[in-house]
C-alpha cells in the first residue's frame, strides 16, 4: 500500500480521502491555493503544501505545479477526487511519467470514456443501447443546427469533453437557425472555459427520463463487479442535488439489465479502477428502456450512497486497486436498507440557484443514528468564488426508503450554516414532497415543482422567533456574550427560563 | 433613515422594524418589546432565552424554538426549525449596495442575464454592477458604444457559470469600469449607462 498520498482537490471530497487513509494507515498531503489557505481540508491532511493562485487554472487545474507539490512532498501516489484533473488523462499521464500512482484508470481510459462522442462509440460496440442523437463532424454553426435538425427537439447540446452539467444547452425550436447558433456558441464558450475542448454533440431531450447509474469496479484484467445502482434524478441546471440507493421502484429484471450492461461495457473497456455508468431511463416496470449517457472514470460526489448500503468503502477499493493489491473487491456487495444524500451548496435556489460566496459565520452540523456528513467547511470557512459551491453532503441510512427519508429530513432541520444562503430550505422541500416521497420522480422534477421547492416552511411562529432572537443578538452585538447567560457549552441542554431574571429593556 | 455607520449603543432601545429575508421573499417583522413582535399587524407573545453564545431558545406559545444567531455588522443571519434568514433592520440602505431587497431583476432560465440597474437613473445614467462575487472574462462594449435594450454587455463566470449582464435599455456607455480577468464583488460598477432617458430604466 502506499506511504504518502498527494490529494489533488479540495473541499469536503479532500476531507472524505484524508478519512480513509487515516484507516489505511497512508499519510495524507493536502494541496490549497491562496484562497484556501485556511480551508479545512489543509487543516484535516498531515501535511499541506501551497500550489499558487486562487483561480484553479493556477493552482489546482495546473498539472506541472501538482506534480513538482507530489514530488516536493515525496508522495508516492496522487488522488485527484472528482471534478477538476479527475478525469484528465494528461494528469493521469504526467503522474506516472513521474513515477507516481495515478489513483484512478490508466491514461487510455481517461481519455477514451473521457471523449462523450468516443464513449458513446464503445457503448454501441459492447452492445449497450446510447440515447439517440448526432456527433456532428461538421462543428461550425451550420453543422451544430444541421445535426439538431437530424436528432430532432427538444435536443441537448453537450460538451463532447463535458461532465457535471457545465456547457450543457437546451434548445426546443429547431427553425429558428440564429438562435441554434448562439445556444452552441455559449456551450462552446462554457465547454471550452470549463474543459479546454468546445467540441459539441447532439442528443435526443428524452421525455421525463430518470437519471440511474450504476457504480462498477475492474481491476484492469477483466474482473469487474458492480454495487449497484444509485437513482440521481432530483437535479437543478443538470447538476444533481438528491440521489438515492437503490433506486426506487424498479423491477428485479430492470435492474439486472441495467447492472449487466454496465458490467459489459466496463469489461469491454478493461476498466481499471472504480467508475460509474450512467444511464437515463424511460418508462416504468419491465418495459422500462435504459440509454447510455456516460462513464465516470472516478470517484461520483453521490458514492457515499453506495457506500451505506454495501458497507463497502469506496475510496480503500481505489486506493487498492491503483495499489495492484488482489483482494480490492468488496466482501459485500448487495444492497441492505436504503440511503438518501443531499447536496449542501451555497446557492441560492430563489434566483435560479445562482452560486454563492463569502465567509460562514456559524455552522452546526446534524448527527445521529444513520447521519453522515462529509463537509469541507466549518465556522469562519471562507467560501471563495473561484470553485465548485458543494459544501457538504448529508448522507442518511434507513431501513426502508421512508425511514431514510424521515432521518434526512430531521437531520437537514438541525443544519445551520449562517453567512452564506444555502439550499438547506429546499432540500427539505424536496424530502417532503409527495411526489419525492413516492419516489421515482424524473430528471425534471425540480424544474416543474419549482414555486412549491423554493418556498420557505416558516411559519409565524418561526418568523416571530427569528425576529425576537435577532434583536437581542444585533442589540448586542457580534461578539459579546449574551447578558446573563449562564456558562454552559453550546449546544448543552439550558432551561429556557434561565437567564431570563438579567435581561432588561 | 438611521446613520449606517454608527451601530446602536448598548441600551438603546429595540431595532423596531426587521426585515427578515428567506425562501426568496422578504417579511417585515416589528419588534414591539423583548416580549412581543408584530406581523401584519398581529401581536405575538415571545419569551427569549440565551442557551450559548449564538443561539436562543424561544418560546411562542406552544412551540419552542432554538435559533441559532450570527451578527455580521448591522446585518444578522439566523436559523430555525430549518429555515434560515439574512436579517437587517428595516428603512436602512445597505451600506454594500448588495442586492438585499427581494431577489434582484433576476430572470430565471437560459443564459442567466443579470441586469442590476443601480445608481440615479433617468438621464442621469445607470450603472451596471456585478451581481455576485465574479470574474469578468469578457468586456462586449468599448466607451461611446451604442446599446439596444437587452444588448450583452460584460460577460462574467462564477463558479464555472457564465452570467450575462445586458443593457436594461437602450442608451450610449459612458464608462467602462472592469477589465478582462477582473475579479469583481457584488455591487461592484462593470459599466456606466447614459444617454436616452425617454425609456424607464429596468425596475
Amino acid at each position: 500500500m502506499f506511504q504518502r498520498l498527494l490529494i489533488a482537490n479540495r473541499g469536503e471530497i479532500a476531507v472524505r480521502i484524508v478519512r480513509t487513509c487515516e484507516t489505511l494507515g497512508i499519510a495524507t498531503v493536502a494541496v490549497h491555493s491562496e484562497a484556501d489557505r485556511n480551508a479545512r481540508h489543509v487543516v484535516e491532511a498531515d501535511a499541506a503544501i501551497a500550489i499558487g493562485e486562487a483561480p484553479a487554472s493556477r493552482s489546482y487545474l495546473s498539472i506541472d505545479r501538482l506534480i513538482d507539490a507530489a514530488r516536493a512532498v515525496g508522495a508516492d501516489a496522487v488522488h485527484p477526487g472528482y471534478g477538476f484533473l479527475s478525469e484528465n488523462a494528461a494528469f493521469a499521464a504526467a503522474c506516472t511519467d513521474a513515477g507516481l500512482t495515478f489513483v484512478g484508470p490508466s491514461a487510455e481510459v481517461i481519455a477514451r470514456f473521457g471523449s462523450k462522442i468516443e464513449a458513446r462509440r464503445a457503448a454501441r460496440e459492447a452492445g449497450v443501447p446510447t440515447v439517440p442523437g448526432v456527433e456532428p463532424a461538421d462543428q461550425s454553426p451550420a453543422g451544430i443546427v444541421a445535426a439538431v435538425r437530424r436528432t430532432g427537439v427538444p435536443a441537448l447540446l453537450k460538451p463532447s469533453a463535458g461532465g457535471g452539467g457545465k456547457g450543457m444547452r437546451i434548445v426546443r425550436e429547431a427553425d429558428d437557425d440564429a438562435a441554434v447558433a448562439a445556444e452552441a456558441a455559449a456551450a462552446r464558450r462554457e465547454a471550452e472555459a470549463a474543459f479546454g475542448d468546445g467540441t459539441l454533440y447532439v442528443e435526443r431531450r428524452l421525455e421525463r427520463p430518470r437519471h440511474v447509474e450504476v457504480q462498477v469496479a475492474g481491476d484492469g484484467e477483466g474482473r469487474v463487479v458492480h454495487l449497484g445502482e444509485r437513482d440521481c434524478s432530483v437535479q437543478r441546471r443538470h447538476q444533481k442535488v438528491v440521489e438515492e440507493a437503490p433506486a426506487p421502484d424498479l423491477t428485479e429484471s430492470t435492474r439486472e439489465r441495467l447492472t449487466a450492461a454496465a458490467v459489459d461495457l466496463a469489461e469491454a473497456a478493461r476498466y481499471d479502477s472504480v467508475g460509474t455508468v450512467e444511464f437515463l431511463v424511460e418508462g416504468a416496470g419491465d418495459d422500462a428502456r435504459f440509454y447510455f449517457l456516460e462513464l465516470n472514470t472516478r470517484l461520483q460526489v453521490e458514492h457515499p450512497v453506495t457506500e451505506l448500503v454495501t458497507g463497502a468503502d469506496l475510496v480503500a477499493v481505489q486506493l487498492r486497486i491503483a495499489a495492484g493489491r488482489r483482494d480490492w473487491a468488496p466482501a459485500r456487495r448487495e444492497p441492505r436498507g436504503h440511503a438518501i444524500e443531499c447536496r449542501v451548496c451555497a446557492e441560492d435556489p430563489a434566483t435560479d440557484f445562482r452560486p454563492q460566496a463569502g465567509r460562514i459565520l456559524a455552522c452546526r452540523e446534524p448527527a445521529g443514528p444513520g447521519v453522515r456528513v462529509d463537509s469541507g467547511v466549518g465556522p469562519g470557512s471562507e467560501v471563495p468564488v473561484h470553485y465548485d459551491p458543494l459544501l457538504a453532503k448529508l448522507a442518511v441510512w434507513g431501513e426502508t426508503r421512508d425511514a431514510a427519508r424521515r432521518r434526512a429530513l430531521s437531520a437537514l432541520r438541525r443544519y445551520v450554516v449562517l453567512g452564506v444562503r444555502t439550499n438547506l430550505s429546499l432540500l427539505q422541500r424536496v424530502l417532503e414532497h409527495p411526489r419525492f416521497a413516492r419516489g421515482a420522480v424524473g430528471v425534471g422534477f425540480v424544474d416543474e415543482e419549482r414555486a412549491a421547492l423554493v418556498a420557505s416552511g416558516a411559519d409565524e411562529s418561526v418568523l416571530a422567533a427569528v425576529a425576537a432572537s435577532a434583536a437581542r443578538a444585533l442589540r448586542q452585538g457580534p461578539h459579546s456574550p449574551p447578558p446573563g447567560a449562564p456558562a454552559v457549552a453550546a449546544g448543552a441542554e439550558v432551561d429556557p427560563w434561565v437567564g431570563l431574571p438579567d435581561w432588561r429593556l | 433613515m438611521g446613520d449606517p455607520t454608527t451601530p446602536p449603543a448598548p441600551a438603546a432601545a429595540t431595532p423596531g422594524e426587521l426585515l427578515l429575508r428567506g425562501g426568496g421573499s422578504t417579511r417585515r417583522v416589528r419588534v414591539v418589546s423583548d416580549t412581543v413582535v408584530e406581523i401584519d399587524g398581529r401581536r405575538v407573545a415571545v419569551q427569549v432565552s440565551p442557551a450559548g453564545e449564538s443561539e436562543f431558545v424561544v418560546t411562542v406559545g406552544e412551540a419552542r424554538h432554538a435559533v441559532h444567531v450570527a451578527v455580521d455588522g448591522e446585518r444578522a443571519w439566523a436559523a430555525a426549525a430549518g429555515e434560515s434568514f439574512e436579517i437587517e433592520p428595516a428603512g436602512r440602505v445597505p451600506a454594500h449596495a448588495a442586492p438585499v431587497a427581494g431577489p434582484a431583476s433576476a430572470t430565471s432560465h437560459g443564459p442567466a442575464s443579470q441586469t442590476d440597474a443601480a445608481g440615479a437613473g433617468g438621464a442621469a445614467g445607470t450603472r451596471l454592477s456585478a451581481p455576485m462575487p465574479a470574474t469578468v472574462t469578457a468586456v462586449l462594449v468599448g466607451p461611446g458604444d451604442e446599446v439596444s435594450a437587452g444588448d450583452p454587455v460584460v460577460r462574467l463566470e462564477a463558479m464555472k457559470m457564465e452570467l450575462v449582464v445586458s443593457a436594461p435599455r437602450a442608451g450610449r456607455i459612458a464608462a467602462v469600469h472592469c477589465r478582462h480577468g477582473d475579479l469583481v464583488q457584488p455591487g461592484r460598477p462593470l459599466v456606466a449607462l447614459e444617454g436616452p432617458s425617454s425609456r424607464e430604466p429596468a425596475p
